[in-house]
């Protein structure tokens, strides 16, 4: 549906800008992926659900994002942003797990 | 906060609940309580739906982006730095054979000139010899160390341009000390760790993940030989607490541990080189501090 | 077929990792780590041959090739005379003072300041008053350490000769023996010497057993 059809429309766009991230947005970016995958697995489990709400979906998205961010930029200033970025990848990370379990149950009763 | 333990339990508690039990999104289920069940028609919902996820496709691209940018250029400058290695240490063994080669010119030509001063070249074979200088074979005792051949992988932790070990090493330049050690103490004569003969000046020491005998870098398994009174060695050595410590170790972490009289192990010779800062005191010896 | 397929897997990967090059799984710091190390054999091996070249240069060329190879055969045993412990040794160096006070330290923690020593090119070494050579064993007899089954009493004073700094940075390197042997409550001082003697020395067995291969 849409939602796909602009995934795909922001991959191609992606491919075709093939922007260099700046040295002081390196360490973030795989909080922001993670936190991209945690919106888009919650996003399809909610509307396999029944309960997939837009507003909720983008702002769990933004929110994640910032947070967590917020969360390795304190922690890089106090010295322990290396591990807080773990942290907060394996928290998110079993949120995926959980979601993308959720969904298989969906799809194949299983 | 007025049942402090209890509502400690409770959080963390609720968290494990939470991952074990797999609960839906409370922020969906809030939403969906607020609508009362009917999917949502707001105008904005599609659009807003629409951006964030072409957002997210373009994050994950940059992020794909970037990384396969630096994999091509980290593969090659590990390759070329392994490249170095190998370069360095068959220079090395170049080196060392050319040295190995002098030695015995030198060895010969000192034979033929010095025909006749036995006392004195006996004494400087004998220390030759004890010194590694010289290549020699003999009864003695063969003992292996070897990681568990199951190793197990683990990736490294890390940001990007971190390259993953992929064994893990319970096995350090510490045991083959140990091991050396107790040999010496055993009535070895000379001893060789994966061919590499120990002199007076070898260091059995760790450089990151590789034991390093006398700065040349060997791998598991380690086959330290002994050359000396193979019997009593092997009594001595058996009975031994080094022993024991890496005989329970292979129950424990399954590493290899043998050992075993041999008839005639080959030690090859290491050539020393001669100290540049140690010399015999001048027979007027003057006074110095430290002297013990 | 799942578990096949997950046998399979396993046996790839044992297959892989037996096979693959002892260098390619490291990382890059101990990868340059064993490039020092390699490059500082070569200069030590360059040295032995320059060394070994002068000396067969000047036996061929001396017109008394008996007394230039007896001069030659006596530098030597007196190289090796200080190598192996059998002869005093002179030259710069440090000394070091490994206090024990609660008796922590075992034969093996001792061992480790040897090597590292030794790693750090100390030509001559004593331990609390025992030469250390080749074949010196560091172990523990009735809870004292002892060298060569010698008890020793705690502080031991070792004497090291070598390049000062080197010795004593080898020492010092943070996590290195010094940082283990204060976590055992002990600690390790090194003064650096611009010139120490160590006067005792031993005697050496002569070989039974190792015979030269002759080649």
């Amino acid at each position: 549906m849409i939602a796909f059809l602009a995934l795909a429309i922001g991959v191609v766009v992606g491919f075709i800008l093939r922007p260099t991230v700046p040295t002081w947005m390196e360490p973030y970016l795989p909080i922001a992926v993670v936190a991209a995958l945690d919106a888009v697995f919650g996003g399809v489990r909610a509307r396999l659900d029944g309960i997939f709400d837009a507003k909720v979906f983008v702002v769990s998205f933004v929110s994640n994002v910032v947070v967590a961010a917020l969360i390795v930029f304190l922690g890089d200033k106090l010295g322990v942003g290396g591990q807080l970025s773990t942290a907060v990848v394996v928290v998110l990370g079993i949120r995926i797990f959980s979601n993308a379990a959720a969904i298989r149950r969906h799809l194949f009763r299983a | 906060m007025s049942q402090r333990p209890g509502a400690d339990q409770g959080h963390v508690a609720q968290l494990l609940i939470e991952l074990v039990t797999n609960p839906r999104d409370p922020g969906y289920e809030a939403a969906a309580a607020r609508r009362g069940g009917a999917p949502s028609r707001r105008w904005y919902d599609a659009p807003l739906v629409a951006m964030a996820c072409a957002v997210i496709g373009f994050v994950l691209v940059i992020a794909y982006v970037h990384t396969h940018r630096a994999a091509p250029e980290t593969a090659k400058v590990r390759q070329s730095l392994i490249a170095r290695v190998h370069a360095a240490e068959s220079h090395g063994n170049a080196l060392a054979s050319s040295a190995r080669t002098l030695n015995n010119e030198l060895n010969a030509l000192r034979g033929k000139a010095l025909t006749g001063a036995g006392a004195l070249t006996g004494e400087l074979d004998q220390e030759e010899l004890l010194a590694g200088q010289v290549a020699v074979h003999g009864p003695g005792l063969q003992v292996e160390l070897a990681e568990p051949t199951s190793s197990s992988t683990t990736a490294g932790p890390g940001r990007a341009g971190t390259v993953p070990i992929t064994a893990t090493h319970i096995l350090s330049d510490r045991d083959v000390r140990s091991v050396v050690n107790e040999l010496w103490a055993d009535g070895a004569e000379a001893i060789s760790v994966n061919d590499v003969r120990l002199t007076p000046t070898s260091a059995i020491r760790f450089a990151g993940q590789a034991v390093l005998v006398d700065f040349q870098p060997i791998s598991s398994p380690y086959t330290i030989r002994a050359i000396g009174p193979a019997e009593q060695m092997d009594t001595a050595f058996a009975s031994s607490a080094v022993a024991s410590r890496y005989q329970t170790l292979v129950g424990a972490d399954g590493i290899g541990f043998t050992f075993g009289e041999h008839n005639d192990l080959s030690l090859p010779a290491s050539p020393a080189a001669a100290p540049r800062y140690a010399h015999v005191p001048s027979p007027t010896p003057t006074r110095t501090k430290g002297t013990r | 077929m799942l578990t096949a397929l997950l046998g399979f897997a396993i046996a790839v990967q044992v297959h892989a990792n037996s096979q693959s090059d002892s260098l390619a799984g490291l990382r890059e710091d101990d990868l340059i780590g064993i490039l020092d190390n390699q490059n500082a054999r070569a200069d030590r091996l360059r040295q032995q041959i320059s060394e070994l070249q002068r000396s067969l240069r000047s036996l061929q060329n001396s017109g008394n090739a008996s007394a230039a190879a007896r001069q030659q055969a006596e530098q030597e045993a007196q190289a090796l005379g200080v190598l192996l412990g059998t002869l005093p040794a002179t030259g710069p160096g440090v000394v070091v003072q490994v206090a024990d006070p609660h008796h922590k330290l075992h034969g093996e923690d001792v061992l480790d300041v040897v090597e590292e020593l030794r790693g750090a090119g100390a030509e001559a070494i004593s331990f609390g008053g025992v030469r250390v050579s080749t074949d010196t064993a560091f172990g523990d007899v009735d809870g004292t350490v002892a060298v060569d089954g010698t008890p020793l009493q705690p502080p031991y004073t070792v004497l090291a000769i070598g390049e000062p700094k080197t010795l004593d940075t080898a020492l010092n390197i943070p996590g290195g023996v010094a940082a283990a042997i204060r976590a055992d409550g002990g600690s390790l001082t090194v003064r650096e010497r611009a010139s120490l003697t160590i006067s005792v020395t031993r005697t050496l067995p002569a070989p039974r057993y190792a015979v030269p291969s002759g080649h």
